[in-house]
């Protein structure tokens, strides 16, 4: 009896002991505050997206792949690989450079939008306003988008347009819509915000 | 005997619960450990743990204290933990402060960077702990004197004359200090540095980094320019020309770091490893190597040991559309006279950065192409250059001067609060995640973009529905309402009118 008593004191400690240290070892693994990691659930879009992926390499670059394991939400339009190779030769070719951080931080801003936004929620504004949306990035840039045979067609600011490959991958701090083109940011103090 | 094993599973489990916390989580498991910090600015670690636990940390910033947010997190093994923190002005504690932990950290020589209000205050010096503690409660005192005058309370007069009495006796004593020690000090720093090997290398390289970084940031409030500019006219801050000392690039001129470009690396400068936060961002590749100097990091090739690219860390001049940073030039940089078209209100306004940079009667901040410029008024020289997230500021760049102060928006501040290993500071675009000890921008913690206020029209691009996922069953919209997500809020607009017209949710409390 003692030894069923002691056993379960020392089990109870234990417990405890690993519910603090995993969620600990968790915001320690992601550079998020306890809190902040609880929020941003297990399931992040930075431990989701392909760490060897060239997205994810260049969200490293500029510092955002813990703002993708954070709490969000964040929709974020992801360009395969294929797509990145696509870019004009040189064109982040070493994303380790600091020297090009400041080019992939404006275009990776430009492919993530506050909120939770849904292939349906990007239909249903186009059908809405006559055929035509525009979004907002959270760099405070817009982009359209418009239906082509019923697939969603987003154009941006150098008339680029990106198809959505595979939509609605979702998240516990957002969604991802992979395209099949990096779209390119206009140039700064180009576009001028509008109310 | 039984008691005797329960008792002991108790104690097992109040030992093991804060022995795996963190600052600011709060595993509290018992019941009276309190501790206030409210008269002097402390930053608030916030962590109440232990075995005895509940534990109550309050942070203050002098000058009265109003408490404006608590907080409780209570996770651990049945106690809980409060943190309470009270907040004036959103200034956060002294440097002094932080650099003290790192300081005893390392466990060695202390080397003191002093940060005063004045620009005349720098002193670099080792010294007993004892009086860089008595310095740094002088200093306290002389910044919680500043807030308080500013908030205009005349009852705290007498304590304010007391505490700048012995702020300044306490600097006349640094700077016959400084007058004797300056010729010694980076003599000091190499002997340390050569003494401690490989490891001590890099931690000299930290110290210098950091003794560099503070003594260029400005961590007052604009409140304290009286003092700022009485140094500057004499012409030589700390050594530095004005224009340099404000560019927050140490005190090497553009024109002479550039004169290093294509020469073989100084010797000086060779075995100068950047700052351990430096290192991940920019790695030494097969090809070439990087090393740290005076508020510069130089790209140097392996095989000729030539310098083939310059990196100021901030500001310097850098514009998006130049050639970054090779081609770095002083056109539109510190020290040079902006052009009559400078500026763009428009877009200032809409970013919000007009409230977070006002301008005051010595600066005047405009924006253009991505970049926050501080402009002198009178002179039309620009002072300071603060490039925007979008536009590359962030990872691997120090904090812009005057801005080293804990300002995160209040529905962040249960997420991103400081800790030991992490700071947090916000500016127009993202809450930064900041490291203690050097300053640098370690990563963007989380975007932020421009923000709804209740009455303005829902701004373009924002029509599209964009509620999060366990919202979206009741926030849905209606012909009579639509819901949209903005920095941590969910918003009710008016469909006919597209007006903002009020915060139904919040999902960060």
């Amino acid at each position: 009896m003692r030894k069923v008593e002691l056993t379960l004191g020392l089990a109870a400690a234990l417990l405890a002991t690993s519910a603090c240290s995993n969620q600990g070892e968790q915001a320690n693994k992601t550079g998020q505050t306890p809190a902040a990691a609880k929020l941003a659930g297990s399931k992040t879009i930075a431990a989701g997206l392909p760490a060897d992926g060239k997205f994810m390499a260049a969200a490293k670059a500029a510092g955002i792949d813990k703002t993708l394991a954070g709490p969000g939400p964040y929709t974020v339009l992801v360009p395969d690989d294929a797509a990145f190779a696509k870019l004009p030769a040189g064109s982040l070719d070493n994303v380790s450079d600091p020297q090009e951080r400041a080019k992939i931080t404006s275009i990776l801003t430009y492919h993530i939008l506050p909120g939770t936004v849904l292939a349906a929620d990007i239909g249903k504004t186009i059908d809405n306003a006559k055929g035509k949306a525009i979004l907002m990035t959270v760099g405070g840039q817009t982009f359209t988008a418009t239906k082509e045979g019923g697939d969603i067609v987003l154009t941006d600011s150098a008339g680029g347009k990106a198809h959505i490959t595979k939509a609605d991958e979702e998240f516990s701090n957002g969604v991802v819509h992979h395209i099949d083109a990096v779209m390119t940011p206009p140039s700064p103090g180009a576009q001028k915000p509008a109310n | 005997m039984t008691r005797l094993f329960l008792a002991a599973g108790v104690a097992a489990l109040a030992i093991s619960a804060p022995a795996s916390a963190k600052p600011g989580g709060g595993h509290g498991g018992g019941q009276q450990q309190q501790q206030q910090q409210q008269a002097a600015p402390q930053r608030g670690g916030g962590g109440g743990h232990g075995g005895g636990g509940q534990a109550n940390a309050q942070r203050g910033n002098g000058g009265g204290g109003q408490a404006f947010r608590m907080q409780s997190r209570g996770n651990g093994g049945g106690g809980q933990a409060f943190q309470q923190r009270s907040v004036q002005r959103e200034v956060r504690a002294p440097r002094q402060n932080r650099q003290t932990f790192a300081m005893q950290s390392h466990g060695r020589d202390r080397v003191q960077v002093e940060r005063n209000h004045g620009p005349q205050m720098r002193t670099v010096r080792a010294q007993p702990h004892q009086q860089q503690r008595m310095t740094m409660q002088a200093n306290r005192a002389d910044r919680h004197q500043q807030r308080m005058v500013d908030h205009g309370q005349p009852h705290a007069k007498q304590q304010i004359e007391h505490a700048r009495n012995a702020a300044v006796f306490d600097r006349q004593q640094a700077r016959a200090e400084q007058r004797v020690e300056r010729g010694h000090g980076l003599a000091m720093r190499q002997v340390d540095t050569s003494r401690l090997g490989r490891f001590g290398d890099q931690l000299g390289e930290r110290d210098r980094f950091r003794a560099d970084r503070l003594n260029n940031v400005r961590v007052a409030d604009w409140g304290d320019r009286d003092r700022w500019d009485h140094g500057y006219s004499r012409g030589l801050i700390d050594g530095c020309p004005p224009g340099l000392w404000m560019k927050n690039n140490g005190c090497l001129p553009p024109g002479q770091a550039r004169k290093l470009l294509g020469q073989v690396i100084p010797n000086d400068i060779r075995s100068r490893s950047l700052p351990y936060a430096l290192s991940s961002f920019y790695p030494d590749t097969n090809d070439y190597y990087w090393r740290y100097d005076d508020g510069y990091m130089y790209r140097v090739d392996r095989g000729s040991n030539l310098v083939a690219a310059l990196l100021p860390l901030i500001g310097g001049g850098y514009v998006p559309g130049s050639m970054f940073p090779t081609d770095y030039s002083p056109y539109y940089s510190s020290g040079s006279i902006y052009p009559n078209y400078f500026g763009d209100p428009y877009a200032s306004d809409y970013y919000g950065w007009n409230a977070f940079y006002p301008d005051t009667s010595n600066v005047d901040y405009r924006y253009l192409n991505g970049n926050v410029y501080g402009v002198d008024p009178y002179s039309g020289m620009i002072e300071d250059v603060i490039p925007t997230y979008a536009y590359g500021y962030g990872v691997g760049q120090v904090l812009p001067a005057g801005y080293g102060y804990y300002n995160v928006p209040s529905q962040y501040r249960d997420m991103y609060y400081d800790t030991s290993d992490y700071n947090y500071w916000y500016a127009p675009g993202a809450i930064y995640q900041v490291d203690p000890s050097s300053q640098l921008i370690t990563s963007v913690a989380s975007l932020l973009s421009p923000g709804f206020s209740i009455g303005q029209s829902l701004p373009m691009g924002y029509d599209t529905y964009n509620v999060p996922y366990d919202y979206r069953a009741t926030y849905y919209d209606t012909p009579n309402a639509w819901y949209r997500y903005n920095n941590g809020n969910i918003y009710q607009v008016d469909p006919t009118t597209r007006l903002v017209t009020a915060i139904v949710a919040s999902l960060l409390t």
